[in-house]
């Protein structure tokens, strides 16, 4: 329903030569001031009877008239319609759109002002109140459906009466209209037509769009509220991703103390870990051995007898190297003379090898015995620290000095300190004094480089033995996913809590019992839910692990990992990714 | 693949020495079955001492992969066992240890021991014995242990008669 907003009636000029409707009413108003205007745009003086299907924001224009009536007919009532009326045969062409006219006097009144309109090119309709001694005042519409085309509307009777006057005022032609000796005398033509043109503004107030348009607003409040909350969190974890990042580099936090993924050590810092020859402890006691051994073992191809005499060795020598799992070895280095095909080849190339792997390593040695070989052995565990001593000062002599000392062959020692291991926790064999290569880790504990480098890039970044992390400090290996720094904040704060708690039950324990009680105790339950939270899914991991069946082959192995973000449904994943921060 | 398998072998063959030069308590024995499948072998595991487990004598199977001792053993027990973390059918342990704490310096041997350790200390929050983890979580230790004398009577070989 399109409720007309304005009413607009002013008189234009039709040169008597149009017989044509193709200038489309394009006329010239007359001047104001010889003329007429009337604007009705207050609410209270019109209605809206009825317009159907029209769209909102139509004006209607048209030449106004008074359709005319059968003269027999009571309705057409001189009181109120003046004789001289623009009628239909007052107008200049057939082909004009209108605007009919009429005084709202009975129902069936109406109905016969509007049929009669109906036979016209009637724009709009257009009723006025009349004083009730003519009118019962009933709606024009009212009773049988509506089957005309064009809107109807109503003028209050304080204006639609002078309007009706105004009307017989300009039916004739020039020289007969109001004022128009004026006119005349102004130029128009004495045989145009001056009559008055209406227009009616309407406005869309369809209560449907209105419905539509206030699901819509809500829709986009609702979508805008999702969305900036979406962009608020993706916000938040950005930040918390950016912090999480920064400690780590800080080596506040220690990735794989988060159990996330699997963090191998890239080619790059694998090669940066110093190769060294080995020296045992108690140095050159071993050589007299191990010079006969060789002398005995090197006739021999077979495996087996050779297996044979190492067992014989080994009884011979009491001091067996024991290695206890995950410690590192505290026998006193007796080198214990066995050999195998692998070790004898190392023997043959060992004079030139110091030379070769000098070659090959000493910029990074270089670069490792200088500041960079501090940050990388930077020790965490106290354990290591008290070790890390001989390193520093071994750091802190310049670097040329190391190089110059090992490049002489295997008589003269390559560096002023022997290890405590005595064999590769990996393959179980022995180091050769001052023959072996052993690659040491930042922790300081040595391995056969072909023992160790597979294992650190496929497996694990953490030490065989001390299971500390051979990763520079602040090195992130790893994209930091939303779920790692969930992870991450769950640990420290149950971390933080059960340090607050401890402290909190020690308050308690102070006496403290009377205000702090409630938060307390709501702070204990928090944490202890906390601790489920995280228990619970580490047991579903654990679980889902041990039913994966296969134990820990390869690529499989390794997926096990991640059993936690597999096991979810897609919903929920979606959930994530627009929400990253509810869980 | 060739030259680590060389050295799968080397240690594997360095493990056995071990093993026979000192005894594990924990074991009856320790030894690949047949003498041309390093990569299979056989353990006796001796139920903990002051235990329900006490007295017992587990077969256990040991399968161990191409790239030991990055990857950790397959290990199995062949004798049923009635313990949390342990599946009564398969056999099949649920021991971090195993998995994702596998550590290159373990040893066979020093892996029996942990599972030795296992049997007295179980994690019934990750169960693959439901009805031994569900007596536990309860807190019905007597019932619990009762359950494990049972089976050790009704299944597990005895040491008594091993020596």
């Amino acid at each position: 329903m399109s409720a007309a907003t304005n009413f607009n009636f002013s008189v234009i000029v039709i040169p008597s030569a149009v017989r044509s409707a193709a200038a489309n009413l394009d006329f010239p108003t007359l001047n104001q001031s010889l003329s007429f205007a009337l604007e009705v745009s207050s609410p209270s003086d019109f209605q809206t009877l009825y317009s159907e299907d029209t769209k909102g924001g139509n004006t209607f224009k048209g030449l106004l008239y008074v359709p005319d009536l059968d003269p027999s007919d009571p309705c057409d009532n001189h009181d109120l319609v003046p004789r001289n009326v623009t009628r239909k045969a007052n107008l200049p062409m057939d082909d004009l759109k209108l605007v009919a006219y009429a005084p709202l006097i009975t129902q069936h009144c109406s109905r016969q002002y509007m049929y009669s309109a109906e036979n016209d090119n009637v724009a709009a309709f257009i009723f006025y109140g009349v004083p009730a001694k003519y009118s019962n005042n009933t709606d024009p519409l009212e009773g049988e459906g509506y089957p005309f085309e064009y809107p109807v509307y109503y003028l209050d009777g304080s204006i639609g009466q002078p309007l009706m006057n105004k009307l017989s005022e300009y039916s004739a032609n020039m020289s007969e209209v109001y004022n128009g000796f004026n006119l005349t005398e102004a130029g128009y033509d004495i045989r145009d037509y001056a009559r008055i043109y209406a227009v009616i503004s309407t406005k869309n107030t369809n209560p449907m769009p209105g419905l539509w348009l206030f699901l819509l607003v809500v829709v986009a409040v609702l979508l805008f509220i999702i969305g900036a909350s979406s962009l608020l969190m993706h916000l938040f974890q950005f930040h918390y991703r950016r912090s999480l990042r920064r400690r780590i580099a800080n080596g506040e936090v220690d990735l794989e103390g988060l159990g996330v993924g699997r963090i191998t050590v890239p080619r790059e810092f694998l090669a940066k870990f110093p190769l060294y020859v080995y020296i045992a402890e108690n140095g050159g006691q071993t050589t007299p051995p191990r010079q006969k051994v060789q002398d005995t073992t090197a006739p021999t191809t077979q495996p087996v007898p050779k297996e044979e005499g190492r067992r014989k060795e080994r009884v011979k020598i009491p001091s067996a190297v024991v290695v206890k799992e995950g410690v590192s070895i505290v026998i006193p280095a007796t080198i214990t003379a066995e050999r195998k095909s692998k070790g004898k080849e190392r023997v043959k190339e060992k004079p030139r090898s110091p030379t070769a792997i000098d070659a090959t390593t000493s910029p990074e040695m270089a670069e490792v015995s200088t500041s960079k070989g501090l940050t990388l052995s930077s020790p965490t565990t106290p354990s290591t620290t008290s070790r890390s001593s001989p390193k520093v000062q071994y750091s802190s002599t310049p670097s040329p000095q190391p190089r110059g000392t090992q490049t002489p062959t295997t008589t003269s020692p390559p560096h002023p300190r022997g290890y405590h291991q005595t064999s590769c926790p990996i393959c179980l064999d022995d180091f050769i004094h001052q023959e072996t290569t052993v690659r040491e880790l930042p922790c300081l504990h040595i391995f056969h480089p072909e023992c160790i480098d597979p294992y650190l890039k496929s497996q694990s970044s953490l030490c065989v033995l001390c299971k500390q992390s051979c990763l520079p400090k602040g090195y992130v290996p790893i994209r930091l996913t939303n779920s790692i720094v969930r992870r991450e904040r769950l640990l420290r704060s149950i971390r933080e809590r059960s340090r607050e708690v401890a402290t909190a039950t020690a308050a308690n324990n102070g006496g403290n019992n009377g205000e702090g009680g409630i938060l307390w105790r709501w702070r204990l339950r928090r944490l202890r839910r906390q601790e489920q939270d995280l228990m619970g899914r580490q047991a579903l991991v654990r679980v889902g692990r041990g039913r994966g069946g296969g134990f820990g082959l390869g690529p499989h192995y390794r997926e096990q990992r991640v059993v936690e973000d597999v096991v979810r449904p897609r919903w929920r994943e979606t959930m994530d990714r627009v929400f990253p921060g509810f869980r | 693949m060739a030259s680590r398998s060389v050295a799968l072998n080397k240690r594997l063959i360095q493990e056995l020495h071990k093993t026979r030069q000192e005894d594990n308590p924990a074991l009856t024995y320790l030894a690949p079955p047949d003498d041309s499948d390093l990569h299979h072998w056989r353990a006796g595991l001796r139920g903990t001492p002051d235990s329900p487990y006490e007295g017992g004598v587990w077969d256990v199977d040991i399968v161990i992969p191409d790239n030991y001792p990055l990857a950790p053993p397959t290990i199995k027990f062949i004798t049923r066992i009635c313990h949390p973390n342990i599946n009564i059918k398969t056999g099949e342990i649920c021991l971090d240890l195993l998995k994702s704490e596998w550590s290159a310096a373990y040893t066979i041997s020093s892996t029996m021991t942990a599972i030795q350790t296992l049997l007295t200390s179980p994690e019934p929050d990750s169960p693959l014995n439901v009805d031994a983890a569900a007596l536990l979580r309860a807190g019905d230790t007597m019932g619990y242990e009762s359950l494990v004398r049972y089976y050790v009577w009704r299944y597990a070989k005895k040491e008594e008669d091993i020596l």
